[in-house]
Parts: structure tokens; C-alpha cells; sequence
């Protein structure tokens, strides 16, 4: 796996580990040659010193032992002989203590090496010339312990005196070897501690050199493409979205510069997208504008036509009204008609009763025609008045109905406006349908009596229409809290459901029956809602409908 | 770290260690030797039958100088230098020369002389062999049944 491949962590401790264990390895090596000096030194301090100590102990105490047995040899008395004698044991026991002080360190420096040849080929030398002056010893001890004086002090003067001679310039040579090896082992410890630390130095550059090389890998691979992405990060915040960054490495920074790249690009197609969308915004709106403009003409033209519609409006209503009027007067005119014609005939059967009674008069005749004419006469008188009387009530009605015509806001009971409505469609009503009327104790309110009796006139017409052969048409007024309530109930075939919410739309019409009267309810509503009144229709199909008209009793105010 | 320097003498423990098993061989294969066993002999009189190094340097350095039966010690010192003194000396575990400086002591407070020293193998034989509650050491092969054998050395 190559290197650059290795995510962060693995880099900076590999780097970091080369660095650790190439600073360890130079500490090990000087510490370990720092050991090696100081064991040298050591050696020479603790081994090769007291080696030569020992040695010059041996040769200072082997002297010595000389000097007394030469003592022991010319001394006369016991006494002298025996001090003597434990002065000399003393000295052999602290020859023999230097001997195996000696021998000690002999054996530390042979298990290192470190004992010359000729220094044990000297010491062995003096170990069997120390060995044979003993024997001459023994045998000198003999002798001067007998008070042999000359051949003791002969023996001693003689070989004797050889070996020790010997075996002291063997001793000195040994101190003289010593000492040599020991300068040799200092100057040995010295050339390793120049040595020593002239490498030490050299690995310490090497390793600071590695260490910068390794550092400035760890840069390149790590900071250097950290560097790179917050200058490219710079650049798209300033807006540059055309940064690529070069994808070096299969690490972290190299994923990171790979979404960097990927984001980057998110970016500039979101913005041209936006620009494009703007662009297509600004288009938009010019169209908006246009549109609006078209709008505001349309509207303008709008208003134009509702106005245009509201006068044909006005003039539809106005219209209804003279062919509602045209067909109140037929019905009307027909209503007079009748009682005008009984008028007439009985008039026309009074004349010629009157005629044959003014015969019977003029021939001064008296019969039985008398009577009976004037009889007919009376029950003609009576007819007529009654058809006159009916007559006078249809004009009033009809006075009422339209003297009171629009402007004029009054104080009434709208129980003759009922009436009255009722007294005009008498001619419709009359053989086909029962009218109950259910009138309670209600109060005057103020209204346009002349609008409210149109109201009641359509209503009651609508209700007459919906009953197709015979029928009842319930009146009933009450009093509700504020309002009085005219409740009118027909038993007709009723709307249907789906009719319901139209039924208040101008021009609508549910059969042709009511053709005529298209805009009677809708006329109605305005009106009723012109007196601040309320108006509901329940109705179920087959079984009839019943219009409410709430009005409210403090309407008092006058309209301007 | 400290372990060059732990590995440096191991190695050469090692190299010591390698260093033994040619000896070993050598001396596996050598037959019994120029000189062979080195017996330590003593006058068929001692109350002994066995004895160990210890008990025989005390004999030598004259620190014990009867037997059990209160019967005086004597010892023999070999003159000429050779394997069977070297060997005999080594099973003690002391030099020669230093084994002198016991002596001289022991000459100096009185406590007795050195052992005399014989001039050959035969001569220690026969003097031991003479000699009540004398010891000595001669080569096995030349053992008699003149003497006790206290004690084998084996040769290295």
C-alpha cells in the first residue's frame, strides 16, 4: 500500500514512529556505549587500581617479612624470636589476604578478557618463586630455631636472597604491566568517548534530518492539501464555483477534496439553476405585468357590464313588475267582471221587471205579476248590492295595494298587507285551495308596506303555483323575541333537495308554472334583507314547502 | 536499551558456554589418562575407611593432628611438580604455595613442621605403608595392599 494511500492516523504515526525510533536508536547507541566507557572506567577503577595496590602490598609485605626473619635469624632470646614469630604470621596472613585480593580481581578481568598475557605469565612466575622462598623458609626456620645463626643467615643471604630478588623484580614489573594496561585502558576508554560521541552527534544530525524530511512528507501529504482546500474554500465563498481541487490521496483530505469537488459542483448547477429560474421569474413577471394590465381592462370592462347588467336588472324587475301588474289586473278585471255582470243582468232583469211593473201601473191593472216582479226586483236589489260591495272591496284592496306603493315608510300591521294579497289572488285561489289563516296578537312594525306586499303576493302566488290540483295554504304570523314571524305552508309538491340553495338566485325558476314569476324570490330575499329581516325555505319533495320571514319589530329607522 | 548490553555479555556466556563442549568431548574420549586416578592412601591402622576433601585439608593444614583413637597424624607431601600433585592439591582447594604459608604459620607458632615432602610416587607408598596413621596420595594404579584407599580422585 502506498503511502499517500494510508489515512491520516496511519501517516502521522508512521512519521511520528520513524521519528521516535530513530531519536530511540541514537539514545540506545549512546547510552550503551556511555555503559561501555563507564565499565572501562570501572575496570580500571575497581579492577586494575587495586590489582597493582595488591601487588605493591605483596612486594611492600614480602619486604618486610625478609627484614624480620633476617631479625629472627640475629635475634639471641626466645622472647624476641617468639614477637617476631607473630609479627612474621601477621605478615604472611596479610600477603595472603593482597594474594587473594589479587587473585579475585585476576578472575573479574580474565572472565572480561581483560588480563594481559604477560601479566599472568608474570604473576605465575612470582607465585612459584614465592612458593620456593617458603620452602627456604622452612628450612631457615629450622635452623635458626636451633640457633644455627651463620647457616640461617648464609641461607638467606644465599638463594634465598636470589628468589626474593627474583620474585621482588617480578612483583614490580607486574605493578609496572598493570599500571600500562591500565593507561591502555584509559586511553581505550577515552578513544570510545570521542568516538562514541562523534557518532552519537552524527546520528543526532541524521535524525534531525529525518525527522525534517519526515516532517515535510507529513506536510505534503497532510497540511500542504489542508492549505489547498481553505484557499479553494476562500475561493467559493467569494463566489468562484469553477475550484477543482486535485484528488491526491486515498486518505481523509483526499475524500475530503473529492466531496470539496462534488459540493463545489452541487453548488454551481443549483446556481445556474437559479439563474435560469430567475431569469424565468423575470420573464414571468413582465407576463404577470402584462396580465395584470389585460386584468385591469377586463375588470374595467367588468364593471361596465355589471352596470349594463344591473340596468337590465332594474328593467327585468321593472318589467316583472308591469307583467306581474298586467296579470293582477286580468285577474282582477275578471274578479270585477263577475259582480259587474250580475250587476248588469239583475239590472237588465230589474229594468224589465220595472218595465212590466210600470205596464201594470200604467193599465191600472193590479195582477198577480206585481209581486212576483218586484220580488225579483228586491232579491236583484240585493244581488247587486252585494256584487257592488264586493266590487268596492276588490277597488280598496287594489287602492291599498298600490296606493301604498314604494317610498313611503309607514307604521302598519302587515295583516292587511296579507290580506289584501290574499283579497288579489282570490280569482287564483278561489274553488282549488283553502287558505286557514292562524293570525296571532302581533305589534305595527315599520316598513315600505308596498315592498312587503309584493312579499306577500309573491309567496302566497309561489305557494298557490306549487299546488297543482287542490290544496291548503297555511298562514300564520307569531311573534319571535324581536322579530314577528309569517309563516306560509303550502301543501305543493315541494323543491327538491338539490334546488334548495338556487332557490334565492336570480331568474331561477323550478317549473313553468312559475315562468312568470321567475325572479319572485330572489325579489323577495332583496327585499326582506332591505328590512334587515331574515327569510328561510324548508321543503321536502311530494309533501310541500314552507316559506319564514322573520322581521324584525324595531325596524324604525327611516331609509334615506 | 539496556539490552545490548545484556545481550553482549550473554553472548558471550554463550560463546563460553559453546567453548565447554569441546572440552567435555575431549575429555569423554580421552582414555582414563596419562596419569589416571589420583588415590588418597593411608596406613591400614587409621580408624577411617572414607574420607572428604574438608576432612583431609584439616589433616594437611595440621589443624587436626590425631585420629579418633588419639593416634598421631602424619602427612606426605609429593616433591616433584606433576598431574598427581596438581590434582591432588585441586581436591584439597588449595594451592601449593599457599598451602606453604599455612605451613610457615604453623612452623612460626610452634604448632609443628611441614609435612616432608617425597621425592617420588613409590616413596610415598612405602612410607605410608610403614607409617601408623600415615597419609599420603599416590596414582591409583600403583596402589597396593599395603594401604587403606580413603578417597578417589577423579582426574579432570
Amino acid at each position: 500500500m502506498k503511502f499517500k494511500n494510508l489515512k491520516l492516523g496511519k501517516k502521522q504515526l508512521l512519521g511520528f514512529g520513524a521519528i521516535l525510533i530513530i531519536m530511540a536508536a541514537a539514545n540506545m547507541f549512546s547510552i550503551r556505549n556511555m555503559r561501555a566507557i563507564k565499565s572501562e572506567i570501572d575496570e580500571v577503577t575497581s579492577n586494575w587500581l587495586p590489582r597493582g595496590i595488591a601487588i605493591s602490598d605483596i612486594n611492600k609485605n614480602t619486604t618486610n617479612l625478609r627484614l624480620n626473619q633476617l631479625q629472627h635469624a640475629m635475634a639471641t632470646d626466645e622472647e624476641s624470636k617468639q614477637l617476631l614469630s607473630e609479627v612474621m604470621i601477621e605478615l604472611i596472613d596479610k600477603i595472603n589476604e593482597n594474594l587473594d585480593t589479587y587473585v579475585k580481581l585476576k578472575t573479574e578481568s580474565e572472565s572480561r578478557n581483560l588480563y594481559s598475557e604477560g601479566e599472568r605469565r608474570l604473576f605465575t612466575e612470582f607465585d612459584i618463586k614465592w612458593e620456593r622462598y617458603q620452602e627456604l623458609s622452612f628450612a631457615f626456620f629450622a635452623l635458626s630455631r636451633e640457633n644455627k645463626r651463620q647457616a640461617a643467615v648464609e641461607l638467606l643471604n644465599g638463594e634465598a636472597q636470589q628468589v626474593f630478588n627474583d620474585f621482588g623484580s617480578d612483583l614490580e614489573e607486574l605493578v609496572k604491566v598493570n599500571q600500562e594496561d591500565a593507561f591502555k585502558a584509559a586511553l581505550r576508554a577515552e578513544d570510545r568517548f570521542y568516538s562514541a560521541r562523534a557518532i552519537t552527534l552524527a546520528l543526532l544530525i541524521i535524525s534531525i534530518l529525518l525527522s525534517i524530511f519526515i516532517a515535510w512528507i507529513l506536510v505534503r501529504y497532510i497540511t500542504n492539501p489542508v492549505y489547498e482546500l481553505e484557499s479553494a474554500a476562500e475561493k467559493v465563498a467569494q463566489g468562484d464555483l469553477n475550484v477543482q481541487l486535485p484528488v491526491k490521496s486515498n486518505d481523509e483530505i483526499g475524500h475530503l477534496a473529492g466531496s470539496f469537488n462534488q459540493m463545489t459542483n452541487a453548488l454551481r448547477l443549483a446556481r445556474e439553476k437559479t439563474e435560469k429560474q430567475a431569469a424565468k421569474l423575470q420573464d414571468q413577471a413582465k407576463m404577470l405585468q402584462t396580465t395584470n394590465r389585460q386584468l385591469e381592462q377586463k375588470n374595467q370592462d367588468l364593471q361596465t357590464t355589471m352596470n349594463e347588467l344591473k340596468e337590465t336588472q332594474e328593467q327585468l324587475l321593472l318589467s316583472e313588475k308591469l307583467a306581474g301588474l298586467g296579470q293582477l289586473v286580468a285577474g282582477i278585471s275578471h274578479e270585477i267582471n263577475n259582480p259587474i255582470g250580475t250587476v248588469i243582468s239583475s239590472m237588465d232583469v230589474s229594468e224589465r221587471c220595472i218595465t212590466k211593473i210600470k205596464n201594470s201601473v200604467n193599465d191600472k191593472k193590479i195582477d198577480w205579476g206585481i209581486p212576483k216582479n218586484l220580488k225579483i226586483l228586491e232579491d236583484n236589489v240585493r244581488v247587486s248590492l252585494t256584487a257592488g260591495k264586493r266590487i268596492a272591496t276588490i277597488v280598496r284592496s287594489l287602492k291599498n295595494f298600490a296606493g301604498l306603493d314604494e317610498s313611503d315608510y309607514q307604521v302598519v300591521d302587515i295583516h292587511q298587507g296579507i290580506d289584501n294579497a290574499l283579497t288579489l289572488l282570490e280569482n287564483e285561489l278561489r274553488d282549488r285551495v283553502t287558505v286557514n289563516k292562524h293570525y296571532a296578537n302581533i305589534p305595527k312594525i315599520g316598513c315600505y308596506p308596498g315592498q312587503l306586499n309584493q312579499v306577500f303576493m309573491n309567496l302566497l302566488k309561489n305557494a298557490s303555483q306549487a299546488i297543482s290540483d287542490s290544496g291548503i295554504i297555511e298562514v300564520k304570523t307569531s311573534r319571535e323575541n324581536n322579530n314577528i314571524k309569517i309563516e306560509i305552508a303550502d301543501s305543493g309538491r315541494g323543491i327538491p333537495s338539490k334546488h334548495l340553495n338556487k332557490l334565492f338566485d336570480f331568474g331561477f325558476s323550478a317549473g313553468e308554472t312559475r315562468m312568470k314569476m321567475s325572479s319572485g324570490l330572489s325579489t323577495a330575499y332583496n327585499i326582506i334583507q332591505k328590512h334587515k329581516g331574515k327569510m328561510k325555505i324548508e321543503s321536502q319533495e311530494g309533501k310541500g314547502t314552507t316559506v319564514l320571514v322573520f322581521l324584525p319589530i324595531e325596524y324604525r329607522t327611516e331609509r334615506d | 536499551m539496556f539490552m545490548p548490553l545484556q545481550s553482549r555479555y550473554s553472548f558471550r556466556q554463550r560463546n563460553r558456554m559453546k567453548g565447554i563442549f569441546p572440552i567435555l568431548l575431549f575429555l569423554s574420549i580421552w582414555p582414563a589418562g596419562a596419569f589416571g586416578q589420583v588415590a588418597v592412601i593411608a596406613n591400614p591402622s587409621v580408624p577411617v575407611d572414607t574420607i572428604t576433601n574438608n576432612e583431609l585439608l584439616d589433616f594437611y593444614s595440621r589443624d587436626i593432628r590425631l585420629w579418633n583413637n588419639n593416634k598421631p597424624v602424619t602427612v606426605f607431601d609429593l616433591k616433584p611438580k606433576g598431574e598427581v600433585k596438581e590434582a591432588f592439591y585441586a581436591f584439597l582447594g588449595k594451592s601449593t604455595s599457599r598451602m606453604k604459608s599455612i605451613w610457615m604459620k604453623k612452623m612460626l607458632s610452634g604448632e609443628g613442621d611441614p609435612p616432608a615432602a617425597l621425592n617420588s610416587e613409590e616413596d610415598m607408598l612405602n612410607k605410608v605403608s610403614l607409617t601408623p596413621g600415615a597419609i599420603g596420595f599416590v596414582q591409583l594404579k600403583l596402589v597396593t595392599q599395603s594401604v587403606k584407599v580413603l578417597a578417589v580422585i577423579e582426574s579432570k
